[in-house]
């Protein structure tokens, strides 16, 4: 009984004082190629200072749910801490055939900070206003946090450094690679299906170009209403000139939409936000 | 010499039109292989009844799990039905008793990926492009 009391007494502080340190599970879910691992390694990167998994145009890249424990990020003056869970990518339909075509591996566009000196880092660092303690890995999740990666190429050009992009690869497989791919990728949407029981926020992808209503997305949204889960859809990839985030918007207005490129870093703080006010 | 008896294949689409009825009493998984043996012999399934979100999601699993060379996956669409909750709860609770299913207002279409190309979706209608 005293353990209760106590209990209701730390909830009560901690919502008066918004120093709650609750553990969330929040399950990033959508159709292939919404952006969800760009997403994962985005959060997973600023805060945790490594990827999540690998990033690729070909659909069902993400097979297996990729995970990343105790992620602590701070938003509108709170601090969330959360297990990340990037999804397998939901479909209706897998064609092993269309693993067979050449498809591009690793980040197209995202810049790669690692191969800058830490003195280079350092001085973006200060012209950005933020402080570091000279470790470089924590100077560069410092820079990420603080900014996105438009941003920090213009301070780098007006310094003088040039920020070498990531270098992406070309792959193809084979008729038997493709296959096991399809067949893993049917597997991948079971288990993230069967998941959506042990989410507490699920943060349902939607690519902006795309018209958002699509049966896995009225599917997957009317799950997580029916489940009680909260909702928070992110409209990805703004950067794109055919991005229209108020498609989504007007698709489902019952619910919270954030207009984000995760390739980019754009508006991630909006989206933290939100995961601060809406998140279980 | 008795005449042949042709008869000749019609290459064509293959629209089931299945009234709910034929389903009361039913078990979702029978029902979901049933639709799911039709779609898989390149039938188009439609049904005057909707699934609700969590039969939508079964469908998903069950088809994930049939899917193989010759079987690439589904095209589906419900037409969302009208909520009346005290029915609904009766409905729910009916078929929690009893494991079967009930028939629901609405309308669903099935089809196998490899002939639906598109759905253009509304909530109040579908067109559907097929390809043969």
């Amino acid at each position: 009984m005293a353990k209760g009391i106590l209990e209701r007494i730390t909830a009560l502080f901690s919502s008066l004082f918004g120093s709650s340190k609750k553990t969330i599970t929040l399950g990033i879910y959508g159709e292939p190629n919404t952006g969800k691992t760009t997403l994962s390694n985005k959060i997973s990167l600023d805060w945790l200072g490594k990827p999540v998994g690998t990033v690729s145009d070909m659909p069902h890249e993400t097979r297996t749910i990729q995970k990343a424990e105790h992620v602590e990020v701070k938003a509108g003056g709170k601090k969330i801490v959360m297990n990340l869970l990037d999804m397998p990518g939901l479909a209706t339909h897998i064609d092993y055939k269309k693993f067979m075509q050449y498809y591009t591996v690793g980040a197209v566009q995202g810049l790669d900070l690692n191969k800058l000196k830490n003195s280079d880092l350092i001085d973006m660092a200060s012209k950005l206003g933020v402080n570091t303690d000279g470790n470089k890995q924590k100077t560069i999740q410092k820079l990420l946090q603080n900014t996105d990666e438009d941003e920090l190429a213009k301070i780098a050009k007006s310094l003088g450094i040039k920020v070498p992009k990531e270098k992406s690869r070309k792959k193809k497989y084979s008729q038997k690679e493709a296959r096991k791919i399809a067949e893993e990728a049917t597997k991948g949407v079971v288990e993230a299906i069967k998941f959506l029981d042990k989410v507490d926020t699920v943060l349902v992808m939607m690519d902006s170009t795309r018209d958002p209503l699509s049966q896995v997305n009225i599917m997957l949204v009317g799950n997580l209403e029916a489940k009680g889960i909260p909702i928070i859809i992110v409209a990805n990839k703004t950067d794109l000139k055919s991005a229209k985030p108020e498609n989504i918007k007007n698709a489902f207005p019952q619910h919270p939409v954030v207009a984000i490129s995760a390739l980019k870093g754009h508006n991630l703080d909006e989206l933290y936000e939100a995961i601060a006010k809406h998140g279980a | 010499m008795g005449k042949k008896n042709k008869t000749k294949k019609i290459r064509g689409l293959k629209i089931d039109f299945i009234s709910a009825q034929a389903f009361v009493g039913m078990t979702l998984d029978k029902k979901l292989a049933h639709i799911l043996k039709k779609v898989k012999e390149d039938h188009i399934v439609v049904l005057n009844e909707s699934l609700d979100f969590m039969e939508e999601a079964k469908l998903v699993t069950s088809t994930m799990e049939g899917i193989d060379e010759n079987f690439k996956g589904i095209e589906f669409f419900t037409l969302p039905r009208k909520g009346n909750s005290a029915i609904e709860f009766v409905a729910k609770s009916f078929e929690k008793v009893t494991g079967k299913q009930m028939a629901r207002a609405g309308l669903t279409l099935v089809g196998p990926a490899s002939i639906i190309k598109k759905i253009k979706r509304d909530p109040q209608a579908f067109s559907v492009s097929a390809e043969i």
